[in-house]
C-alpha cells in the first residue's frame, strides 16, 4: 500500500506561532480553542483567530487541528455542539479529543471533522485502536509510554492512522492518569490547570525515616523527549503523523524544531537514509531549542535515572534566541529587529529562516529607534536596527552562535 | 439494594469480609492488576471462585493494567480464563480490554475503572451504552457533581470508591529505582508499601509504591464517606467500594461494619466520621474532593 508522506504536526499557542509553524514547514498545526481545551494558558484562539489560522494554513497546503481535550465535569459542556459545528464550518481539519462522549458528539454534529483520540487515553496497543476504529474515529495519538518496537508493532497491526510524539516535554505519568495537581493545588490537571507538581522537590521516607539526599531530593521530572534518531524507522513503520509537544513554547522553539524536522524528513524521503554525520548535525540543531535536557523518552525502553531530572539539572539552559527580524533594507543592509534575549555587539550570531540556513555573522552595528548607537541589547521586545551583511527576510530569526 | 465491594488480601479472609457485610470481593494478581490490596496467584483463582460462591459473594477481579502491543496475547488469554471461571466482574482501564471482551461477547462483565477519567454523566452514559456492567467515577469531583451525575445517568450502574487511599498518579516508570540509581545507592525500594513522599514545602505524606507496573502515588489522606452515604443512597447510588491497599483486613472489616451501620440508620454518618477520624489519626481521614472544587487556577 502506498502511503502518503508522514505529517509534521506542530503546536502553536497563538496566531503568530501558528503562522511561523506553517511558514517554517509544518504540514499541520494543532491549537487550543478558548473552550474545552487543556493547557488553558496556551489556549488563545477564539473562533475568529482559528478561522484566520485555517485561511493562512490553506495558502501553504497545511491543516489545522484543534484540541478539545479536557475531561469535562458535569457543568462544562454547554455550547459544545455549537462550537464543534463552528469548527467544522470554518474548515478545521480535525479535533483532538479525550472524552469518549465528546468524540461521539463530534461525529454526530460535525461529521466532516476528523476526530483524533487524544494521548490522554494512553493508547498503547492495537486492540484499543481497533476499538476506536470501530467507533468511527479517524486517528489515534499513541501514549508516550510506547517504545520504538511497540510503536512499530502497533502501527503495523492497526488500520487507522497513528500519530506519535517525537519531541517535547513529557508527563511523568500516563497522560491523564495524574491528579497530583488537583490534590496539591486544587488545580484540575485534566481541565487545563496542571501545576506540574510532579516536577517539584520531594522528601522520601521509608517507614518514617528520611532516605533522600537533602541536597538532591526526589523528584518526578522527566527529561524532554527528542526522538529524531528514530524518524527513519517511524517513517518506514507507516506512522502517519509526527507530533511536536509544546503549545506553551516560544516562537523560536517552534521555528527551530519545525524547520529542522522538515529538513530531516525531506532528506530521508529524498535519500532514503540519514548518515551519522547528518544526524549529528540535526541533533545539534534541535539542541538549540532545548528548554531542558533531553532524552529519548520510552523510545529505547524504560527510562532509567538518566531519563530524569534531579537537582543538578534544574538550572535553566542558555537562551539562544536573540532577536526576531521584522524587516530588512537591502540598500543599507540594516535589519529592523525585535529583541528577545540579551546580547552584545561583537557576539557571534547566525540567521535562520524558512529559506535561510544558519548564515553566520558577527554583530557589529546596533542602533535604537532614534539612531543612537548601542553596545548591548538588554530589553526584551525592544525594537532596534542591526547591520546584517547579507539579505534576510521578515520572519527570519537571529540566534547566538556557540563557539565551536 | 446496595452492594458493598471490598478489596481482599487472601481467599481465607473472604468469610470474614462476608461476615462484616461484604457483597463482593475484589482480588488482584501479578502482572494484570494495578494497585491491588494483595496479589493472589492465578492458579488459586478457581479456589477463589469456589469460596466466593460458597459464601454467596460476588467475585470481581482487577485487570487494570495498560497493555503494550506485545502483551496482547496475555490479555486475551486472561480474558478467556476469566470467562471460563465465570467471574462476576472485571475492572479495566485500557480500551483494548473492552475491544477484546466485545469480541468474546463478555463486555457485560466489564467495569470501567480509569481512575481519573470519568468525571461527567456524558462519558458515563457513553460507556454504559457500550454494554458494560458498570463504571467507576473519578474521585476528583465534588459531592454536588456526583449527585448531578446520578440525575443524568443510571446511578445503579456506577460505582463509587468511598473509602481508602486514592490513587493520585500512575507512571509506567520506576521512579524510586531511578532516583536510587541517580544517588548511587544500592537500595531496593521495589514493591514496598512503607514508603512516602512529602513535597519540600508541605506536610502531607503521600504513600508511594513502585512495582512491576510502574510507580503509583496515593493521596496523603484516607478518604471516608460516612457522612455522605445517605445522600449518595438517596440519589440512587448502589455500588460502594472500600479499598484496603496499605491497610489490613481488620481495617477493611471495621470500615465496612461502620458503613453498614450508617446505611441501616443505626448510627449517624457525621458522628461515625468524627469518631473514625479520631481513632485513626495516623490515616489522616478526609473528605477528598466532596467539598473541594478544582479549577484552572490556584484556589
Amino acid at each position: 500500500m502506498k502511503r502518503e508522506r508522514v505529517e509534521l504536526l506542530s503546536p502553536a499557542g497563538d496566531l503568530e506561532r501558528l503562522k511561523i509553524a506553517v511558514m517554517y514547514g509544518a504540514d499541520a498545526v494543532y491549537i487550543g480553542g478558548k473552550q474545552f481545551s487543556l493547557r488553558s494558558r496556551a489556549s488563545n484562539f477564539g473562533l475568529t483567530e482559528i478561522a484566520e489560522g485555517v485561511r493562512f494554513a490553506k495558502q501553504y497546503g497545511a491543516r489545522i487541528h484543534v484540541t478539545v481535550n479536557m475531561l469535562p465535569h458535569e457543568a462544562d459542556l454547554e455550547g459544545l455542539k455549537t462550537y464543534l459545528r463552528e469548527l467544522e464550518r470554518i474548515g478545521v481539519t480535525a479535533v483532538i479529543v479525550a472524552s469518549a462522549a465528546i468524540m461521539q458528539i463530534a461525529k454526530e454534529v460535525a461529521p466532516r471533522l476528523e476526530v483524533h483520540v487524544s494521548t490522554q487515553h494512553s493508547t498503547t496497543n492495537s486492540s484499543a485502536i481497533a476499538y476506536w476504529e470501530k467507533k468511527g474515529m479517524d486517528r489515534v495519538v499513541l501514549a508516550r509510554e510506547c517504545s520504538l518496537d511497540e510503536i512499530i508493532a502497533t502501527t503495523k497491526a492497526s488500520n487507522i492512522p497513528i500519530e506519535a510524539f517525537i519531541h517535547g516535554a513529557m508527563c511523568i505519568s500516563y497522560s491523564g492518569r495524574c491528579v497530583l495537581s488537583n490534590h496539591m493545588t486544587d488545580r484540575d490537571a485534566n481541565r487545563g490547570g496542571c501545576a506540574q507538581s510532579c516536577r517539584w522537590k520531594y522528601r522520601l521516607y521509608e517507614n518514617g525515616e528520611a532516605i533522600h539526599d537533602e541536597a538532591d531530593p526526589f523528584s518526578m521530572s522527566s527529561k524532554d523527549m527528542m526522538a529524531c534518531r528514530y524518524i527513519p524507522q517511524l517513517i518506514e513503520a507507516g506512522v502517519a503523523s509526527f507530533k511536536i509537544e509544546g503549545r506553551m513554547k516560544s516562537v523560536y522553539y517552534i521555528a527551530t524544531l519545525v524547520k529542522t524536522y522538515r529538513m530531516l524528513i525531506d532528506e530521508y524521503y529524498e535519500k532514503g537514509v540519514i548518515s551519522e554525520e547528518r544526524m549529528a548535525y540535526y541533533e545539534k540543531e534541535f539542541a538549540k531549542a532545548e528548554n531542558r535536557p533531553s532524552g529519548v523518552g520510552f523510545y529505547a525502553g524504560m527510562p532509567r535515572a538518566a531519563g530524569h531530572l534531579y537537582e543538578e539539572s534544574r538550572n535553566p539552559l542558555i537562551q539562544e534566541f536573540i532577536a526576531y527580524i521584522l524587516d530588512y533594507d537591502e540598500k543599507t543592509q540594516m535589519a529592523y529587529i525585535e529583541v528577545r534575549n540579551h546580547f552584545a555587539v561583537g557576539a557571534g550570531a547566525e540567521v535562520f529562516g524558512p529559506n535561510c540556513l544558519n548564515r553566520p555573522f558577527v554583530i557589529s552595528d546596533l542602533f535604537d529607534e532614534n539612531k543612537e548607537a548601542l553596545s548591548v541589547a538588554k530589553t526584551p521586545m525592544q525594537r532596534l536596527y542591526m547591520k546584517i551583511p547579507f539579505s534576510v527576510k521578515r520572519h527570519d530569526m537571529i540566534r547566538r552562535r556557540r563557539s565551536i | 439494594m446496595s452492594e458493598w465491594i471490598v478489596s481482599a488480601d487472601r481467599i481465607e479472609n473472604f468469610a470474614r469480609l462476608k461476615e462484616a457485610g461484604a457483597d463482593a470481593v475484589l482480588i488482584g494478581t501479578d502482572f494484570y492488576s494495578a494497585r491491588a490490596m494483595a496479589c493472589i496467584a492465578l492458579s488459586d483463582y478457581p479456589k477463589a471462585k469456589q469460596e466466593a460462591q460458597r459464601l454467596s459473594l460476588k467475585l470481581y477481579v482487577l485487570m487494570n493494567r495498560m497493555f503494550a502491543e506485545t502483551e496482547l496475547d496475555a490479555m486475551r488469554a486472561h480474558l478467556h480464563l476469566l470467562k471460563e471461571l465465570d467471574v462476576d466482574g472485571i475492572y479495566y482501564g485500557d480500551e483494548g480490554v473492552l475491544w477484546e471482551s466485545m469480541r468474546l461477547g463478555m463486555q457485560d462483565k466489564l467495569i470501567y475503572h480509569p481512575d481519573t477519567l470519568l468525571t461527567n454523566s456524558y462519558d458515563v452514559n457513553y460507556y454504559l451504552q457500550e454494554g458494560i456492567q458498570r463504571v467507576v467515577l473519578a474521585k476528583e469531583i465534588t459531592l454536588e457533581e456526583i449527585k448531578q451525575i446520578a440525575h443524568h445517568s443510571i446511578p445503579s450502574r456506577i460505582e463509587l470508591l468511598v473509602h481508602g487511599r486514592v490513587n493520585v498518579m500512575h507512571s509506567k516508570r520506576w521512579l524510586l529505582s531511578a532516583y536510587m540509581e541517580h544517588l548511587g545507592k544500592p537500595c531496593d525500594l521495589h514493591a514496598r508499601k512503607d514508603l512516602a513522599i512529602i513535597e519540600t514545602k508541605r506536610e502531607e505524606a503521600m504513600p508511594i509504591l513502585e512495582d512491576d507496573l510502574g510507580t503509583h502515588v496515593f493521596s496523603g489522606y484516607t478518604l471516608a464517606s460516612f457522612e455522605e452515604l445517605d445522600e449518595l443512597l438517596e440519589v440512587g447510588y448502589t455500588h460502594f467500594r472500600i479499598d484496603g491497599i496499605f491497610y489490613d483486613i481488620d481495617w477493611v472489616c471495621e470500615a465496612l461494619r461502620l458503613y453498614r451501620s450508617v446505611e441501616a440508620k443505626e448510627s449517624k454518618g457525621r458522628e461515625v466520621f468524627r469518631s473514625y477520624a479520631q481513632t485513626h489519626r495516623e490515616a489522616h481521614v478526609g473528605s477528598g474532593f466532596y467539598y473541594k472544587k478544582t479549577g484552572l487556577h490556584k484556589g
